[in-house]
């Protein structure tokens, strides 16, 4: 069946339900007028289709997220929020949105839920019931989490296939941060079908803490994605300075299933790291600096003066590449680099790892000179 | 891209479609065009893939456009790369650049074709209509393919300034659409399809460089005059008539001008007033600025001024261009057979400069005469009227000649007796734009010279080849110095009657009336496939183009969309407040009209303080502003207008204001359309018309925010909305519906306690009809605050405390006998939630509490044993 036609066989229901208020057949004489009130029409019937799984999650204790805490220190360097845009936003705790996810009380939201870690979390069902619930895992590279709540035979959303997902269509964001007990909608189109790896649709619809963790939605009410803050680059909070700037992303079924798969099993996902600097001198090419003992990129063989020339095939000109590669890779997956070594080409597969896992670095023989501005690649450089 | 939505129409039902059906062939029809038009869409890259921006390819052999800012960077090597939806990058050359408007042209190599889109005519946007931007913005894009998003058009003829003379935003297209940086270069679309604009700039608010609402697109036919020299890698100029004006009392008044430029030699002096430019009447300085900026250097344009004696000039001059600086002298950089064309039209373009000059002001063409052919950089152009081959021109290299031959009355251009892959760039299209009027083709006279192509009188030449041989005929004539173009105009028939040579002034040729009823020809463009070349002939009488402006034809020109007939609606009815100094920079913001004699409301801000407020009608009239009353803890205010004496015309008499209804209560469903109309940025100066944006109302709420660092007073219900109206300068401004009803009152800008996120709301209706009356009512006038701290409350709960207020709000101790023991609230509880809103820290409890009354009941959700418990207090008076 295809997407069209899947539609137009919703929109014919909408119309029976609808029928007293919109239903009337349209004069051709106004039809742009009708168009806005069919629109109206067929968005307030995704809505009333979707809001029984979208649930309101609440969360008591935790605090603002450490990378944010020592982001907003930096009080020196008047460009910072230029800079690193996001970097001065601080994380709210008033309510967060999440979908149902199965019947069996499996509650999907976003992890930037939960950044300020949360000691009690709670869901509110759609029908009024409000319990707590466990979390069961997190991704914080796809920025997902999965909650359970003791409830069975929960309502449950309708995913619209991937391949069916196409540029120009409508798109509604649905979510539950501004308070109240009825989930607002801010309606958009769909930007782009593939985006960050393949983990992301791109929408305009305006996305924020107001809706990230909720669903996104087709004009019949179908899930397109769930709600997330991505941006190019690694970080939890990685995208929230793209909030409401019509630049949003929402994970797309396909690889919400793939990763819930593993979620439900209780693996968390974690950001990746090579365990390396790079000489922030270097402006063309990417050159390890150092390497953390233990480290993947140690691991695999990789030397200080190596130069890292591809990941996954694809070129690496400069550190901005390097980030786009692998930010969206968690730790335990692996990847293909090849090494430059001389004028000999070796490739390598690198699995990358957690932060925690990572030894200590070889001691900087440079002392730090503390009235040498910090470079954004040194700061970066440990990252990966 | 219509075929697909005819497609479901014929799949569904043959009977009356309902409007969730038209709604959804909307939807089918706006994927449809996208798909259509996203393969055109470049990704550009400098070389290091460091930066780069969007562009649009606009023909098929993959020449593109893009801002001059997007390819500045590359400048050094003129090179890059252009990553399309194919997944694929090309080579991307730069070829020439406008700094001024900030527009580059560059050419990808190695498909063939290109898909490609074609520009539109930007002189038919409206306020409303969709527009849909795409490009790349922040480099999202890793398949190359285009971020599309989509919004409507906010406004248009704004004029953005650059920095000195480059990177000037004139007359350009504003946008809700959400247009971010990365997005510079890359094509804004109409739902045809077409290029209307090209994006370029945004306004930012302190969030940082991210959309808020307003991003500005330079129109495409702004660029399409540019386009030959642009195509032929040249450093292109605007123009200029060398003067200065400000805005006066008195109008927008000359102040400086240099002698013997374009202005002075006209005979404008300081003092004397302008009144119209380029076929329009100016409204501001701004607006000058605006029109001003789109026209190229060299230029022929018309104008009209009062001066000192109060006599009313109409006169024509031509502009000078402007010297754009660059670091090193600029090398001509693009195809050398396409800069042979560019000279070819450039050809045209002066010759029927000069015969503009012979048909007004002789004294002009003497003056120009003796310098004109020493600056003529063409010195082989020929042409005849009675032959067959047009022009040639030789080819910078010694590579060869262009030559173009008029063969069966179609265009053609060889190079080296080889076909030029450019020929359809000469394939001139000419438009008459005959005051706005319906023309229709005379067959008698003209045998089908026009047919006209639609209501605004656009002449479409190029796609009958009679009518094309015919006009070849007047161009090629008009290669001679002393000839010129008129179209005759048979007001009494109302027809188009012939398009003709003359080599004399005269309103008569070979027994035909070519006049129109004042005497003086139209505007007639030329156009090349790829833009309008240089050619105009405009209509000097200014008077009568007023007159024509006003014939009933000119309200038929398009049928408005409902988003431009509620533009009409809330434009009229938003007042523009400017004048007050709030800090460092002019305040400003807006009100709207609420009564025919002039009472307004706006929020409760310090530019109210100000004595010199002023709020400027939709047309520009100045008001003064008195403060009626204002409520702090509503943040609104209530301002009377009040006539401005010095500048008030016994004409502008005080009354009908139009003005809002208050007293209705509008229907809300959530995810319906709204649209704002505000100031943001003051984007509008006085009689410039408001901005426009379009959203959904995503639903209401308490308020709870903060501003800046304080508490926001007000805590009542807010509409919230998708559209962005925090930016500055939309507080105080409309939400009407999409019938164009008030919904409310655009709130300050303030930051969301729930998310820490600026809230794009709303006041509702309700609150403001109720302040009204308030504010009308003596005895709560005095009041000033009327929610002033009631009676203290009791409950009896002790909640644990750490000095930290950002706890948990465990409950310590319940005093027995309390209300809240009676309740059943019992040590250790942990209360999560009050009267309905989550509480994760003391202090919004504590704020729920303090805003209560005695006898009020307290409603907490609480955790105990890890079950959600609701339990109800029933609050009473502390003693």
């Amino acid at each position: 069946m295809t997407g069209l036609s899947r539609r137009f066989a919703v929109g014919m229901m909408c119309v029976v339900v609808l029928h007293g208020a919109v239903g009337s057949p349209a004069r051709a004489s106004d039809s742009s007028t009708d168009i806005t009130t069919g629109m109206q029409a067929l968005v307030d019937d995704a809505i009333n289709h979707a809001s029984p799984f979208i649930v309101r999650i609440e969360t008591v204790g935790g605090v603002q997220p450490l990378d944010q805490l020592l982001a907003t220190e930096d009080d020196d360097n008047p460009n910072q929020f230029r800079d690193n845009p996001g970097s001065n936003f601080m994380v709210a705790d008033g309510p967060t949105t999440g979908i149902i996810y199965s019947a069996d009380g499996f509650i999907l939201t976003s992890s930037f839920n939960f950044v300020r870690d949360p000691s009690i979390v709670t869901v509110a069902l759609s029908d009024g019931r409000q319990m707590t619930a466990d979390i069961v895992a997190r991704d914080r590279v796809r920025k997902l989490t999965l909650l359970k709540i003791d409830a069975a035979d929960l309502p449950t959303p309708d995913w619209v296939p991937n391949e069916q997902i196409r540029p120009g269509q409508t798109a509604i964001a649905m979510g539950m941060g501004f308070g109240g007990s009825k989930p607002m909608a801010s309606v958009g189109i769909v930007s782009a079908v593939n985006r960050m790896m393949g983990n992301a649709i791109q929408t305009d619809a305006k996305l924020s803490p107001a809706n990230y963790g909720g669903p996104l939605l087709d004009s019949s009410g179908y899930v397109l994605g769930i709600c997330v803050p991505m941006a190019q680059r690694p970080g939890e909070l990685a995208g929230i300075e793209f909030y409401d700037a019509g630049v949003g992303f929402a994970v797309p079924g396909k690889r919400v299933h793939e990763i819930v798969a593993e979620l439900k099993e209780g693996k968390s996902f974690h950001r990746g790291w090579l365990g390396m600097t790079v000489d922030p001198k270097i402006e063309k090419g990417v050159a390890i600096k150092s390497s953390a003992d233990p480290s993947p990129i140690r691991d695999a063989g990789a030397l200080s003066g190596d130069w890292i020339v591809r990941i996954n095939g694809q070129p690496i000109k400069h550190f901005g590449h390097l980030v786009k590669a692998l930010y969206m890779v968690p730790a335990g997956e692996r990847v293909n680099l090849q090494l430059l070594r001389g004028a000999e080409h070796i490739d390598v597969e690198v699995t990358l790892a957690r932060s925690e896992e990572l030894g200590p670095l070889p001691i900087e023989e440079e002392p730090f000179d503390p009235t040498k501005p910090v470079t954004e690649e040194e700061t970066d450089s440990p990252q990966d | 891209m219509f075929g697909s939505a005819h497609v479901i129409a014929a799949d569904t039902v043959a009977t009356q479609p309902t409007v969730i059906e038209l709604a959804e062939r909307a939807e089918y029809a706006r994927i449809a065009v996208v798909e259509k038009v996203a393969p055109s869409v470049v990704c550009i890259f400098d070389e290091d893939e460091r930066g780069g921006g969007s562009g649009v390819i606009i023909s098929p052999d993959g020449y593109g456009l893009t801002n001059f800012h997007v390819v500045e960077a590359m400048m050094e090597t003129r090179s890059g790369f252009g990553g399309m939806s194919d997944g694929k990058l090309y080579p991307l050359q730069v070829l020439g650049i406008d700094p001024g408007g900030d527009v580059a042209m560059f050419k990808l190599t190695g498909r063939d074709p290109f898909p490609f889109s074609n520009l539109g005519d930007s002189d038919l946007v409206r306020v409303g209509d969709t527009a849909i931007a795409m490009g790349n913005p922040f480099l999202l894009s890793d398949d190359y393919t285009p971020t599309v998003t989509s919004g409507i058009v906010s406004g248009i003829h704004r004029y953005q300034y650059g920095s000195g003379d480059v990177l000037l935003y004139s007359d350009c297209i504003q946008v809700d659409t959400a247009i971010n940086p990365g997005n510079s270069g890359g094509p804004l679309f109409n739902l045809a399809g077409e290029v209307i604009g090209i994006n370029g700039r945004i306004s930012v608010s302190m969030r940082g460089r991210v959309n808020v609402g307003m991003g500005y697109a330079i129109t495409s036919n702004q660029i399409k005059p540019f386009i030959p020299g642009l195509r032929a890698g040249l450093l292109v100029e605007h123009g200029t008539i060398q003067a200065t004006v400000r805005d006066r009392d008195a109008g927008v008044v000359f102040i400086e001008l240099y002698e013997d430029g374009p202005a002075w030699n006209i005979g404008i002096r300081p003092g004397d007033v302008l009144l119209r430019f380029a076929n329009q009447p100016i409204e501001s300085a701004n607006h000058f600025a605006s029109v001003l900026g789109t026209l190229p250097g060299d230029w022929p344009v018309a104008l009209s001024y009062r001066d000192a004696s109060g006599e009313v000039h109409h006169k024509i001059t031509r502009t000078e261009g402007v010297k754009i600086k660059t670091r090193k002298p600029y090398e001509p950089d693009g195809d050398v057979v396409a800069r042979a064309v560019e000279r070819v039209l450039r050809r045209f373009h002066d010759t029927l400069g000069k015969s503009i000059d012979i048909a007004t002001d002789m004294r002009w063409k003497e003056s120009h005469a003796a310098g004109e052919s020493a600056n003529d950089p063409i010195e082989y152009a020929v042409a005849a009227s009675d032959a067959s081959r047009l022009v040639w021109e030789p080819v910078d290299d010694n590579s060869g000649s262009v030559v173009v031959d008029r063969i069966d009355g179609e265009l053609k251009a060889t190079h080296n007796d080889a076909p030029l892959p450019l020929p359809m760039d000469l394939v001139f299209r000419a438009r008459a734009f005959v005051q706005q009027r319906l023309v229709e083709s005379d067959p008698q006279t003209s045998a089908g010279l026009f047919e006209h192509c639609g209501a605004d009188a656009l002449l479409d030449l190029d796609s009958n080849g009679q009518s094309h041989s015919t006009l070849l005929e007047c161009l090629s004539a008009s290669l001679d110095d002393h000839t010129t173009i008129r179209l005759g105009f048979d007001a009494a028939a109302g027809n188009l009657r012939r398009i003709t040579v003359t080599d004399e002034p005269t309103r008569e040729v070979a027994g035909i009336t070519l006049a129109d009823e004042t005497g003086w020809p139209v505007d007639l463009d030329v156009e090349s496939t790829l833009g309008r070349t240089a050619i105009r002939i405009v209509d000097r009488n200014m008077q009568d183009v007023d007159h024509h402006d006003d014939a009933p034809a000119n309200t038929a020109k398009k049928v408005p969309t409902p988003a431009a007939k509620i533009f009409e609606d809330v434009a009229n009815r938003v007042v523009k407040l400017t004048g007050a100094r709030v800090g460092q920079s002019e305040g400003y913001g807006c009100g709207i009209l609420i009564s025919t004699n002039g009472l307004a409301l706006t929020v409760d801000s310090g530019l109210l303080n100000s004595p010199n407020v002023r709020a400027h009608l939709y047309n520009g009239t100045p008001r003064q502003v008195e403060l009626v009353h204002a409520d702090r803890d509503l943040q609104l205010a209530l301002i009377q207008l009040k006539p401005v004496e010095f500048s008030d015309t016994p004409e502008e008499t005080h009354g009908k204001y139009p003005c809002f209804e208050l007293n209705q209560t509008p229907s809300l469903t959530i995810g319906q359309p709204v649209f704002a109309g505000g100031n943001p940025f003051k984007v509008a100066d006085k009689g410039e018309h408001i901005s426009l944006s379009r959203g959904v109302y995503c639903g209401t709420t308490k308020l709870d925010a903060t501003r800046g660092t304080q508490d926001f007073p007000y805590r009542g219900d807010v509409l919230v909305i998708d559209a962005i109206t925090s930016a500055p300068g939309f507080a105080g401004g409309a939400l009407v519906d999409g019938h164009g009803e008030l919904l409310g009152l655009v709130g300050r800008g303030v930051e969301s306690r729930f998310t820490y996120t600026q809230l794009n709301y709303a006041i509702p209706i309700s609150v403001l009809s109720e302040f009204v009356a308030n504010a009308s009512n003596p005895a709560t006038h005095e009041s000033g605050t009327s929610t002033a701290k009631g009676r203290d409350v009791y409950h009896g709960i002790k909640f644990f405390e750490l000095g930290y207020r950002s706890n948990p709000v465990y409950v310590e101790r319940v005093r027995r006998g309390s209300p809240a023991s009676r309740a059943g609230i019992r040590k250790d509880d942990l209360i999560i939630g009050a009267n309905g809103r989550p509480i994760a820290k003391l202090e919004v409890l504590e704020r729920i509490i303090d805003e209560s009354e005695p006898g009020d009941v307290l409603e907490l959700t609480v955790l105990r044993d890890d079950k959600v418990k609701k339990i109800r207090i029933e609050l009473e008076e502390a003693k």
